[in-house]
Parts: structure tokens; C-alpha cells; sequence
């Protein structure tokens, strides 16, 4: 676990430390009470003698008040246990309910069972949002039982996952222009409740695994020693890791079907416990669950009078936003001997010859064919046709190159931080690049007055991709390029901008239909001057990247490797990851920031068995343009006419493709790649 | 057909290069467009009721659900999405304006095609209904077509003229709502809505008491439309959604506590669309008045 560098403080220090929450929390509560029903004192008195006065805030006072003070404070107990558990189980400080996907797992479930299987609303939105959660859970349980992920890792799963489950959410309100606000509202986590049926719920299942908690107590104190220790000892570790994540798991479920997505409690709650001073197991699991309980009344508190004076903003989203930076602090904090070492992933034998190091000239012919044959070919009122006319090929051939050479761009960039990061399921989605694109456009968008600025978008996602970059950039050469690093700090940055899209989802501002068409990636805005763009951008890629192919090839073993071998670490990291940089920008502008083309297209290019070189690279260029101009022109020619954003056709397999292939990949005893 | 010249397949070959397609920089040459897209419904709205059918409308589908009067004819192609238009179907039609929602539309995209037309009906200084009649004579300058807006919106102000809502309603303020299925929240008219701006024409009073949203429409607790105690609640009818929250709100302390539940002056109402024209507003008036009308003894 990772151990604390801060000189042990006493134990009336977290005494002090609780006392000081406590009494800010209960202060905060009596001044809501106070501002929002003037005398609630008496309201009490009267509700508690059972005398009707007739007056509606006795009611609103002892339905929705009161059990909101109360979820606020098994919710936040809740999350603080569930972080805590996950976190010793995974022995990895990051994990917990939003970070490995659990929540989207939940979202995924209710915004795809609002469309597809509308006869299951009936089963109302907090069943199909626990199932999702418990689906989702048990998956995590599932894979990660029986080995130790990095840290990393685990949370691109769950990274991806809620990229997916946005993405899956934004074409079903796209396509459906069916209002899902409760959808919406429950995103953004609110805690406004009219009975205290929620508050039971919770209160159930966090005493059941508080109880299960004291019951395993001496294996849990095990579970700090490595596993063959614990087993050593006499302890089933499997079946205690498996126990304990189902139950983490279960409390997260239970919290994200009352309340919705409370981010990042689970990592806040943990860590503060452990500056607390809060070392053995059970004082951390103890300490943890008190303080997530303080944090959340606290911040609903505050958020209430807020919204008395302010505006209204749901308390979930406001509690990602506090305390997802807690999540860039402990990713900068890591030491690498705490990210667990992975095996090496690509074979990097400097042969010639073999499988796969013909020039790929089929996949150029495909790649050629598949651009002239969605240049030409349209569905039309009658049919499929063959329609060249001038005035609609100006329309085609920039989206068809533009697309092309976004295609080629994430691919690329894609196996270049594969390499670099040495981790086979980054894909630049994770680099932050995405959610800095995406804030952008919700400036354009939104703060910019309505109307007549909507050319914008495309220049705002190019600021906001750059910035984010230039941030995550920043930061990773401070941490030595440390390539669990660079990526969790772009995972943090995803989560922020994640949080303040949904915010403005639950506002109901019908601005947000042109957020989500962007999310969903349509290419239909492709200009000439963004296809020219892109393709100078790919060929300045391409070259870069093959001038530094053997430093890419050293880096894919090992730093230490790659120096002793005479590579320069910080000039070549910072020429690599400005190369995938520049490419997730371009083609970010272009298909919007959700592909997964940069995750699936490498796997599939590396299917045949290519080695990392050169040949690679052309290999999954071409792929990726392939892949992407077919997805383009179903999207264009499926739902006549209708269009599909290519970037969210694009996603819907990449996701699946990936789910599937960390399935698998778990089952194998390897660090997880494919072949 | 006869085959291209040499000459004119060079002409295509440059067109096709063009950023700007040529046939669009022309368009501003034409006085009174006649080939007319619409994007946005409140718009369509607009030009049915001058008499000008549009030669395409985004996602008629919806149109005929959601707005459903004045009808559209069923030869009216689909255009598909509002926000993402099929931009080959846009230049196959060859419109000479498209009518768009400031909000929702990539115009710069679009006036590669045609000139737009921005509906300036909600998010303005006055109310919807009068942006909606003004926004009426707007277009009608613009097609041509004066006279016959004049007429329209005379026959619109008699319409809700002659609409006088029995007076025992009047007395009460109302609050127009939608239920969300989780049967805790709803999006609750906040008094610059469509709706509102119809019901003070009626002499009906709005119930929100606080501050109107941007929208028109908020997100709220249920317990929100206790505030005005003497309210009316109207509900608008949102099938199965509004079914399942009626369900959930009928065991709901809450909703029992509320004034207007308690008095049993509560109703669902028939659907409009909430960011409709002129038309959308005289549907709205209707159902008031078939509502209160039935409530008569």
C-alpha cells in the first residue's frame, strides 16, 4: 500500500481534525435549517407531538430535509468504506466506485434501457441503475480477484467505460430527442429525496458490510502482505479479495441508485484518512467512512445555501469537482516503485524479414478503394447510387479526406503511446486530450452568446486540446515522463471536463443537443482547410515518428534500457508525446473526442504478427483511415437520412472491442495483451 | 445529356475543389426566396401559416408528433437532425434560405448551402408569443407575403380573444409542469415561457414566484410547486413518462402535502411543444380552455 511520507501525527491530532469537521458540518446544517425554514425547531417539535399544522414545510422540512441531511450522511459513509475497501483489495489508492467505472456501468444501463427496452421502466430508474452498478461490479470482481493491475490500468478500464457510457448516453438523446432529464438529474448526482426509502437502502447495505467488515477484520489486516504471505499464512486470499471487492462493489451500487454519480468521494475520503495518520486496515476503513460522511454532509450543506443564493447545482457533480483534484495529487505523489511493473508487451526483436514486414500494399489498395468507393457511392431516396455530381463531391471529398487523415492520426498516435507508455491499453482518449477538446466547445458554446459563433467549436476544441496537453505535458516532465503518470494525469483532466458537461446536461439548457452532436463526433462540419490540415499533420507524424523509430523501439522495453542505450530520455519523450499531442488534436477537431481508434486500430494492425517498425506504422495508418472512412459512410447511409456521427459508430465497436479483448486478456495470467 | 466538354469538366473539377460551393454565393442575388428549409419546427410553424410550404423540414418525424399543427404535407422531405443535417440533401434541394434556431445551428456550414434565417423567438427581451407573432411578420416581409401574415395573426388574436376562460379560473395562478418519471423532480414553467406568455393573454397568472430561468423551464423538486399555495397544477402529458410518475407520486407525502393536490386541483393536460410558434401558443390556449371548461360544474 502506499505508505504515508508524513511524520505520524498523534491520535488527538485526528481527533482534533474529526471534531473541527463535525462541528463545521453541523453548523452549516443549522444555518440551511435556519435559512430555508426559518424556525425548524418548532417545525420539529410540532411533526414530533404529531400535530398537523397544515403548514407544507413541515412536510418538506420532514420528508425532504431531514432525509437529505441523512443521505448525505450514509451516502458519504458509504463511499468512504466502498473507496477504502476497493483501494486495500486492488492496493492501489485511486481505486474506487467512479474510477473504475462502477457509476458508468450504472449510466450505461439506464440511459440504454431508457431507449432499447422501454418496457423496463417500470422497473424504475433505482433498480436498473443498481443493476448496472452490480453488473458492473461483478465484472471488476471478475477480473481483478485473483491478480494485482497496475494502477493504471484499472483506472483506463474505468476510464474508458465512462467514456463509453457518455458516449452511448449522447446518441440516445440524440436520436431519441426523447427528453431524459431524470436521466440527466441522476448524472449529475443529486441527493433530493421525498421519503426516507433511499435512506433505509443505504443504511441496510452499509450495516451489512460494515458487519461483514468486522467479521473478516484479522483477514483484512492480512491483506496488506503480498499474496503469497496471506497464503502462506493460511488465509484464502482469492476468496477474501473476491468477497471484499462484491462488497465495495455492492455499497457503490446501492449509493449510485438512490443519489447518482457522486464522484471521487471514495478517493478524497481514503487519502484524508491516511494523513490522518490512520495506518492499520481498520482504522483506515473506520476513519475513511466517518470522514466521507463529514465531506459529503458538509458539501451538501454548503451546496444548499448555495443554491438558496446562487444557483442551483447538483451536489454529486459538485463533489467531482472538489475532490477530483485529490485524484491529480495522489497521481503526482506516486512513486514508481507503486505502479506494479508490467511485462514488456511488444516483442521488439530487431528482425528483417519474417511475417509482416512486407510493405503493406494490400491495405493500401483497401485503404484506396475504400475512399473512392465512399466518394462515389451514396444512398439516396431510391437507393444506393452512384452520384458524382460537382456541387455534392465539394461536400464529400473534405469530410472523406478529413476523416481519412483523422483516422491515420489516431492510430498513430495511438501505437506511439502504446509504445512509450508501455501499456497496451492506453490510446490517446486517456491523454486528457479529449476532455480539454470537449471544454472548449462547451465554451464556445456557452458562454459565447447564442447564435452565429457556431463555426467556433472547431477552433475552441483546438485551444482546449492544445491547453490540455500543454498541462498534462507539463506535468509528465516533472514526473520523469513516468508513463503511469502522464496517463493518470490525463485520466484526472477527463473526469473534470466529464463533471462540467453534466452539470450543463442537468441544467436543460437545449444548447446542450450541440454539445452532444459534438461528443458524438460528427464529421459533417469538415471543412477543406481541415482536411489539407490534417493530412500535413499526419505526414509530419508519420515522419517523425519513423526518424525516431529506434528510440520508440528502446522506450517500449524499458527507460533504463533505452538510456544505457543512448537514448535521451527527456528530448525524445517530449518529441513523442508532442507527435501523439498534435495528432489527437487534429483529428479530435475533426470526428470529436470518442473513437477508440487509437485503442483498437494498433491491436488489429499487430494482429498479423507485424514487429514494431516501420512497417507497422504504415500498417496502422492505413487501418485507421479504413476504419474510420467506412464508419463515416454507414453513419451517413445507414438511417437515411439521418446521420449517424461517425465517431459514435466508431466508439460502439471500439468500446465493445476493448471490453472483450481485457476479458480475455484476464484470463491469461500475462499483463494483458492480446497475442 | 450531352457528354461534358472538356472545358466544363474542368469547370465541375474546380467547383468540386472550391471551398465555397459557387451556387451559394449567388444566392444573395434572389429577391424573395421561394425554396425554403426548415430546421427549426417554430419555423416551419411560420411559413406554413404564411401559406409557403418548405421544400424540406428537419425531422418531419418529430414535426408531425410533436408539433402536429399546422400539418405538414407528407411530400415534405426529411432533412434529418436539427443539429447535424444531412448537408447532400441540403445542397440536392437547392433551398434559397434554411430557417434555423440561433442555438442549433452550425451556420457557417449551412450558409455554404443557402443564407439563414435566424427564429429570434426565445432568449429575447419580450416574451415568447410576441417574439412569435413579430417573428411572423418578419418572415412575411422577407417572402413577400404581407398581407397574409396580417390576416394570420388577426385570425390568431381573434382566436384567443374569443377564448375567454370561465372567471372562476381566472382567479387562481397556474403552474404548467412536467413530471419526470422519477416521480421527485419536474421541469416547471418559470414565467417566461411560451406557455406563460399565453396564459397572460388569457388573464391567467403564471404561479412561479421565483426568479424565470433563461429557458423558460427549470428543474425542481416537486415540493417547488407548493410555493404559490393558491395555485392550479397543469401537467403537461408526456405518455408513459408522466403515467410512471403519477404512480410513484401518488404514495408521495410530498406531492400529498402540496396545496394544490390536497384541494384536488390538479390535472394532466394535453402535449404541445414548448418551444413552438404562433400555432404551438393557440394549441396551448385550447387546452386551457377545454380544461377549465370541463372543470365547470
Amino acid at each position: 500500500m502506499t505508505a504515508c511520507t508524513v511524520p505520524r501525527p498523534q491520535r488527538t491530532v485526528a481527533i482534533l481534525s474529526f471534531s473541527v469537521l463535525f462541528v463545521v458540518a453541523a453548523l452549516l446544517s443549522s444555518f440551511t435549517a435556519k435559512l430555508l425554514f426559518t424556525d425548524p425547531l418548532s417545525i420539529l417539535i410540532s411533526w414530533w407531538n404529531g400535530t398537523d399544522v397544515g403548514d407544507i414545510k413541515q412536510t418538506i422540512f420532514v420528508f425532504v430535509h431531514m432525509p437529505r441531511v441523512l443521505l448525505s450522511i450514509l451516502c458519504g459513509a458509504a463511499l468512504g468504506l466502498s473507496g477504502a475497501i476497493f483501494q486495500h483489495f486492488l492496493r492501489n489508492p485511486l481505486a474506487e466506485p467512479t474510477t473504475l467505472g462502477i457509476f458508468a456501468g450504472a449510466n450505461l444501463a439506464l440511459s440504454a434501457g431508457a431507449v432499447l427496452f422501454p418496457s423496463l421502466a417500470v422497473l424504475g430508474q433505482e433498480t436498473i441503475a443498481f443493476s448496472g452498478a452490480l453488473i458492473l461490479s461483478g465484472i471488476i470482481s471478475f477480473l481483478l480477484f485473483r491478480r494485482e493491475q497496475s494502477a493504471s490500468d484499472i483506472l483506463i478500464f474505468g476510464m474508458m467505460l465512462t467514456l463509453v457510457a457518455s458516449s452511448v448516453s449522447a446518441i440516445v438523446t440524440l436520436l431519441n430527442r426523447e427528453y431524459l432529464a431524470n436521466v440527466f438529474i441522476w448524472q449529475a448526482g443529486s441527493l433530493y429525496q421525498t421519503n426516507y426509502n433511499g435512506a433505509l437502502f443505504v443504511a441496510l447495505m452499509l450495516f451489512l458490510t460494515a458487519s461483514l467488515v468486522i467479521m473478516l477484520r484479522n483477514a483484512l489486516s492480512l491483506g496488506v502482505l503480498s499474496n503469497d504471505v496471506a497464503r502462506g499464512l493460511g488465509l484464502p486470499v482469492e476468496a477474501t479479495r473476491f468477497i471484499g471487492l462484491t462488497m465495495a462493489g455492492i455499497l457503490a451500487a446501492a449509493v449510485v441508485s438512490v443519489a447518482g454519480v457522486i464522484g471521487f468521494l471514495g478517493v478524497a475520503a481514503p487519502a484524508i484518512a491516511r494523513l490522518t495518520g490512520a495506518r492499520t486496515t481498520g482504522s483506515i476503513l473506520l476513519r475513511s467512512a466517518l470522514i466521507g460522511a463529514l465531506l459529503l454532509w458538509m458539501t451538501d450543506q454548503a451546496n444548499l445555501v448555495f443554491s438558496h443564493f446562487v444557483v442551483e447545482v447538483p451536489t454529486g457533480a459538485v463533489s467531482a469537482l472538489l475532490y477530483a483534484p485529490f485524484l491529480l495529487f495522489l497521481a503526482m505523489r506516486m512513486r514508481n516503485r507503486d505502479l506494479v511493473p508490467r511485462p514488456v508487451s511488444f516483442p521488439v526483436h530487431l528482425s528483417r524479414g519474417g511475417a509482416g514486414t512486407k510493405p503493406a500494399f494490400l491495405l493500401l489498395g483497401a485503404a484506396l478503394a475504400c475512399i473512392v468507393f465512399t466518394l462515389s457511392v451514396v444512398w439516396t431516396a431510391g437507393g444506393l447510387a452512384i452520384d458524382l455530381s460537382p456541387n455534392l463531391l465539394a461536400w464529400r471529398w473534405p469530410r472523406i479526406v478529413a476523416v481519412a487523415a483523422a483516422g491515420a492520426l489516431l492510430a498513430t498516435s495511438g501505437l506511439l503511446l502504446q509504445c512509450v507508455s508501455r501499456n497496451p491499453m492506453a490510446s490517446p482518449e486517456v491523454l486528457g486530450i479529449s476532455g480539454g477538446a470537449t471544454l472548449g466547445v462547451v465554451l464556445a458554446i456557452f458562454i459565447w452568446p447564442a447564435g452565429g459563433l457556431f463555426g467556433a467549436p472547431i477552433g475552441f476544441a483546438f485551444a482546449g486540446s492544445l491547453l490540455s496537453v500543454a498541462v498534462a505535458l507539463g506535468l509528465g516532465a516533472r514526473g520523469g515522463f513516468a508513463p503511469d503518470k502522464v496517463i493518470l494525469l490525463g485520466v484526472s483532466l477527463n473526469v473534470m471536463t466529464t463533471t462540467i458537461v453534466t452539470i450543463l446536461l442537468a441544467t436543460g439548457d437545449p444548447r446542450t443537443m450541440v454539445l452532444l452532436t459534438w461528443i458524438a463526433g460528427s464529421s459533417a462540419g469538415a471543412t477543406a482547410e481541415m482536411a489539407i490540415g490534417s493530412t500535413l499533420a499526419l505526414v509530419v507524424v508519420l515522419a517523425v515518428a519513423l526518424c525516431l523509430l529506434r528510440p520508440i523501439r528502446l522506450l517500449s522495453l524499458d527507460t533504463g534500457v533505452a538510456r544505457s542505450l543512448g537514448v535521451s530520455i527527456r528530448p525524445t519523450n517530449f518529441a513523442i508525446y508532442g507527435c501523439i499531442a498534435v495528432a489527437a488534436t487534429f483529428a479530435t477537431a475533426t470526428i470529436g473526442p470518442l473513437t477508440f481508434i487509437g485503442l483498437m486500430v494498433p491491436h488489429l494492425a499487430r494482429g498479423s504478427g507485424t514487429l514494431l517498425g516501420s512497417n507497422l506504422f504504415w500498417r496502422c495508418a492505413l487501418l485507421g483511415a479504413t476504419v474510420l472512412v467506412l464508419a463515416d459512410w454507414c453513419g451517413r447511409n445507414v438511417l437515411y437520412p439521418w446521420e449517424i456521427p461517425a465517431g459514435i459508430l466508431a466508439a460502439l465497436i471500439g468500446g465493445p472491442y476493448f471490453m472483450i479483448s481485457k476479458l480475455l486478456s484476464a484470463r491469461t495470467s500475462q499483463g494483458g495483451y492480446l497475442s | 445529356m450531352s457528354p461534358l466538354t472538356r472545358r466544363q469538366s474542368l469547370a465541375a473539377l474546380l467547383q468540386a475543389i472550391a471551398v465555397v460551393p459557387l451556387s451559394a454565393s449567388f444566392t444573395h442575388a434572389a429577391e424573395t426566396p421561394s425554396r425554403i428549409v426548415a430546421l427549426d419546427w417554430a419555423g416551419a410553424d411560420c411559413l406554413l401559416s404564411l401559406g409557403v410550404t418548405p421544400i424540406g423540414v428537419g425531422d418531419t418525424e418529430g414535426y408531425r408528433t410533436s408539433v402536429v399543427e399546422p400539418a405538414l404535407p407528407g411530400e415534405v422531405p426529411d432533412v434529418g437532425e436539427a443539429t447535424a443535417p444531412n448537408m447532400e440533401i441540403l445542397q440536392r434541394l437547392r433551398p434559397d434560405l434554411i430557417v434555423i434556431s440561433p442555438w442549433l445551428a452550425n451556420k457557417p456550414l449551412l450558409n455554404r448551402v443557402a443564407p439563414t434565417y435566424e427564429m429570434q423567438i426565445y432568449l429575447q427581451q419580450r416574451d415568447p408569443f410576441t417574439s412569435a407573432e413579430a417573428e411572423v411578420r418578419r418572415m412575411a416581409e422577407l417572402l413577400g407575403v404581407a398581407a397574409r401574415a396580417e390576416r394570420f395573426l388577426s385570425e390568431a388574436g381573434l382566436t384567443l380573444d374569443a377564448m375567454t376562460l370561465p372567471s372562476a379560473s381566472r382567479q387562481r395562478p397556474a403552474y404548467i409542469a412536467m413530471l419526470l418519471p422519477d416521480g421527485r423532480h419536474a421541469s416547471i414553467s418559470t414565467g417566461n415561457s411560451l406557455a406563460s406568455a399565453v396564459m397572460g393573454r388569457l388573464g391567467l397568472r403564471d404561479a412561479w414566484t421565483g426568479t424565470p430561468s433563461p429557458w423558460g423551464f427549470q428543474f425542481s423538486g416537486i415540493e417547488r410547486l407548493g410555493e404559490n399555495p393558491e395555485a392550479t397544477i397543469l401537467y403537461v402529458d408526456q405518455g408513459l413518462r408522466t403515467t410512471k410518475a403519477e404512480r410513484l407520486l401518488a404514495r408521495s407525502r410530498v406531492w400529498q402535502a402540496l396545496p394544490a393536490v390536497k384541494a384536488g386541483r390538479v390535472a394532466r393536460i394535453a402535449p404541445f411543444y414548448l418551444f413552438g410558434g404562433v400555432n404551438a401558443g393557440l394549441r396551448f390556449a385550447a387546452t386551457l380552455k377545454h380544461h377549465f371548461e370541463s372543470q365547470e360544474p
